[in-house]
């Protein structure tokens, strides 16, 4: 890590939990802010039931002003939506050449991170595959394949199948294989990408004397598939960053590698999640890395690669560099897609565990707030107005995760069943559903615009599959209300309640698998 | 290039939707706790009454002008925006006697009112103790067996139908006078006290029905005396309701509803051609069987058409 950063020298720099800091004082706090977001969530869940039954005209006004509230969000965050969606199109568009053309970039690499474990060849395949056949200068792409010893004799076999057929395509093509149990680690994608990071700057940046500063690190999931144009975009945000050293780039999350195989539960939770992004893209100020990303490697390396205690390396990074910077730190929304898989097993109660152990995971991410908050009080080179901004943000994502949909769908209706006869006799009491069913439905209303854009994004349909099924692609998004309360909040509370706990979670990785359409 | 918006414009998105929250939350609020737009923007305090039909295409009356119609997904409308006062719902539907009720309105309050629908002329059928009995040679009298099924009904031991007198032992709580004879229904009984018929409520405070709560919303009865009459025989509660009561009083069968606001619905069902005193059963949820001597007759509870 750089002396040029001296907070990547302290203790708190790459703290993955409370048990590791060595003064009590330290673990104690670290512990209570760990148990911040289920306080928040459970406190604002089971206040309202107590509200509801002690003092019902109250829990019916908070009830009310809140689904006000909501209604206004999800106005707010689509309007942030159209704005990406009109970008993203835009940008899908341009002809990258030619806006590159009066920059300098033919120096620039792409270094490409590749983390697989347990996936079958025709996944890591389809993904190199797509590399291949970027517009990009293939010399200037370091494909790095990330393979796990943990799992066997699997990973060399893809590894060596993979290198046969691809490693000569690319400028440089680095098999890391990540040994299993190295000292202070938990398995997962972090230590596997933080290897081979480390593994190819030594075999291969330094070797070939790259230097650092002209390298993009793209850390990618294994069924990350890169649209053609997009390192010519990825580079030509990086040459006109206002700080191109000090940020991460973030693509935008499509999931359309198997959309036409995956179960419309799948697809809507999917597509949700998509949405949020791109949502996100146009608020830079709160957006954080997510999922598949970009860094120079310079600055990855001065800040000491992806943690690999924690379970939510993709956005910990991000919070890294902005402590190490001092909050001097950015995420450059791309608003250019990469495309993934969506949830898809061999039966469709698998699947629907599936989704719901990687919402779980993403939702695990609350593991950040201890982070953040910790090292606000430790970090004295982070503005207090910015400390107080982003605690506010990341807390407020946290709990509406966890408890918008339980007060949309199930509190809204307590001050009536519970509040007792005297609120049961009141013009509020009877205003209530109507008034919260009316909100509700204005709200979805909005989920009409959200069909037209997921529509605008959907890959070709396969042959086999029917007309039907496109107009489903529009009325799948009847489900939302089931998606966010399923696959929203209650996996949303189980991740904090179980952060609450201190029973941390490991790093759970999705299968990948693909109908016949999509292998 | 499109950027995403300055943070200058982003802010004004911010501050518009903050404005617009602020701004609405109070007029939603108010509007939602019975508060209204009166004359020069004057605001007032207004209530409502809640009014569940059991059927649809009922036409709601406030103060003899149309409301609003029941449907097949909706029987319950809340008539709202009123300013405190009495009122008078009628409940009409064409077949049936129309339902009338003159209620108080308090300013954020909502009062509840349930109204029954009995057909305007009520269908009898005659059941005979004999019927003819034809095959392709002869006809003969014989038993029939609908007669022999209905009149089991009123033989003593028939539970639950038949209003028993109360085992002192067992329900203890029910009253003072718990000898008497009773009736229960979710928890509400009516027992007979010679001429006059009581209600008791048997659950908690906060589940009280309405109408034990008629002079003051905040203390309710525990019990209120219904209905008096003499000769009263045997009484039930009309099927799939408990605020509502069939009463066998002499030769006459009548409705009488818990309900005592005014006016209390009372109606004359039925009337023994014979003078004799009649007596009932609830068969199902459409039909009544009475028996005056022998003599069986049922009546049909639904609307038969023209």
């Amino acid at each position: 890590m750089s002396q040029n950063l001296p907070y990547t020298q302290s203790p708190y720099f790459h703290i993955g939990r409370a048990s590791e800091l060595e003064k009590k004082s330290d673990r104690l706090l670290y512990r209570f802010l760990e148990m911040v977001p289920a306080l928040l969530s459970w406190g604002t869940i089971l206040g309202s039931i107590i509200l509801a039954y002690f003092v019902p005209v109250a829990a019916a006004i908070f009830i009310i002003v809140f689904d006000l509230y909501w209604l206004l969000k999800t106005a707010y965050l689509s309007l942030h939506l159209y704005n990406n969606w009109k970008r993203t199109r835009h940008n899908t568009s341009v002809d990258w050449h030619v806006m590159l053309e009066p920059l300098k970039y033919e120096d620039i690499y792409h270094m490409v991170i590749l983390p697989f474990y347990s996936e079958s060849y025709e996944v890591v395949s389809k993904t190199i595959e797509a590399i291949s056949k970027v517009d990009y200068d293939l010399k200037k792409m370091i494909v790095v394949l990330a393979g796990e010893a943990k799992a066997g004799d699997h990973a060399e076999l893809v590894a060596e199948r993979a290198t046969k057929e691809y490693g000569n395509l690319f400028g440089h093509f680095f098999v890391s294989i990540h040994p299993a149990g190295l000292p202070g680690e938990m398995p997962g994608k972090g230590s596997n990408i933080t290897y081979a990071a480390q593994q190819t700057r030594i075999h291969v940046l330094d070797k070939n004397s790259i230097e650092y500063k002209n390298v993009l690190v793209s850390a990618f999931d294994i069924d990350t598939v890169a649209y053609p144009k997009y390192f010519l975009c990825l580079t030509w945000y990086f040459l006109t960053a206002e700080k191109p050293y000090q940020s991460s780039y973030q693509p935008i999350p499509l999931y359309n590698n198997n959309l036409w195989d995956a179960p419309a539960l799948s697809r809507v939770v999917a597509g949700s999640g998509t949405f949020w992004q791109m949502a996100q893209q146009e608020r830079p100020d709160k957006l954080v890395t997510f999922s598949s990303h970009s860094i120079n490697f310079d600055t990855l390396h001065k800040i000491g690669y992806w943690q690999t205690n924690m379970v939510s390396e993709d956005s910990r990074i991000f919070w890294n560099a902005f402590m190490a910077y001092g909050s001097d730190y950015y995420v450059v929304p791309l608003a250019y897609p990469v495309s993934m898989d969506a949830n898809l097993a061999s039966s469709f109660w698998q699947t629907l565990k599936n989704i719901y152990k990687q919402q779980r995971r993403w939702a695990w991410g609350s593991e950040n707030v201890p982070y953040i908050l910790f090292n606000f009080i430790k970090n004295k080179s982070i503005p207090l107005n910015k400390k107080i901004r982003i605690t506010f943000v990341q807390l407020e994502g946290y709990w509406s995760l966890a408890t918008n949909p339980i007060l949309i769908l199930l509190l809204g209706w307590l001050p009536v069943i519970i509040g007792g006869r005297n609120f049961n006799q009141t013009v509020l009491s009877y205003n209530l559903p109507y008034i919260t069913q009316n909100l509700m439905i204005l709200a979805m209303s909005g989920l009409m615009f959200s069909a037209f854009v997921f529509w605008t994004f959907l890959p070709e349909m396969p042959q086999h599959y029917g007309r039907g099924r496109k107009i489903f692609m529009f009325f799948q998004w009847l489900f939302v209300p089931v998606t966010i309360f399923i696959f929203g909040a209650i996996p949303g509370l189980d991740a904090q309640t179980r952060l609450f706990l201190g029973k941390y979670m490991g790093f759970w990785v999705t299968p990948k698998h693909r109908g016949k359409a999509t292998q | 290039m499109m950027t995403p918006h300055s943070s200058r414009t982003r802010f004004l998105y911010f501050i518009f939707f903050v404005l617009l929250f602020i701004s609405a939350a109070p007029f939603i609020l108010l509007y939602s706790m019975g508060y209204n737009w009166g004359k020069n923007f004057s605001i007032l305090k207004t209530g409502g009454i809640y009014v569940y039909a059991p059927q649809n295409g009922v036409d709601v009356y406030v103060d003899n002008k149309l409301d609003n119609t029941t449907s097949i997904f909706q029987h319950s409308i809340l008539v709202k925006d009123l300013r405190p006062n009495q009122y008078t719902i009628r409940v009409t539907k064409t077949g049936y006697l129309d339902w009338k009720k003159t209620v108080p309105v308090k300013e954020e309050k909502v009062a509840e009112v349930y109204p029954f629908l009995i057909p305007a002329n009520i269908v009898t059928t005659n059941v005979p103790q004999q019927i003819h009995s034809t095959n392709s040679t002869t006809s003969a009298l014989v038993v029939n067996t609908e007669y022999k099924n209905l009149i089991t009904l009123f033989a003593t031991s028939s539970k639950p139908k038949v209003p028993t007198t109360l085992n002192v032992s067992t329900s203890s709580n029910i009253s003072a006078s718990s000898t008497l004879p009773f009736i229960e229904s979710k928890k509400v009984v009516v027992e007979k006290d010679g001429n006059i018929l009581h209600a008791l409520w048997q659950g908690g405070v906060e589940d009280t029905p309405f109408y034990f709560c008629i002079s003051d919303a905040s203390t309710c009865a525990k019990d209120f005396l219904v209905y008096s009459a003499p000769s009263i025989g045997t009484f039930d509660f009309y099927p799939n309701r408990n605020d509502i009561l069939l009463v066998a009083t002499g030769p006459k069968l009548t409705v009488v509803e818990l309900d005592k606001r005014p006016p209390q619905n009372i109606v004359e069902l039925y009337t023994s051609s014979t003078g004799e005193s009649l007596d009932f059963r609830v068969v199902d949820n459409e039909t009544l069987v009475v028996k005056e001597g022998k003599k069986l007759t049922k009546l049909s509870l639904v609307y038969a058409g023209q």
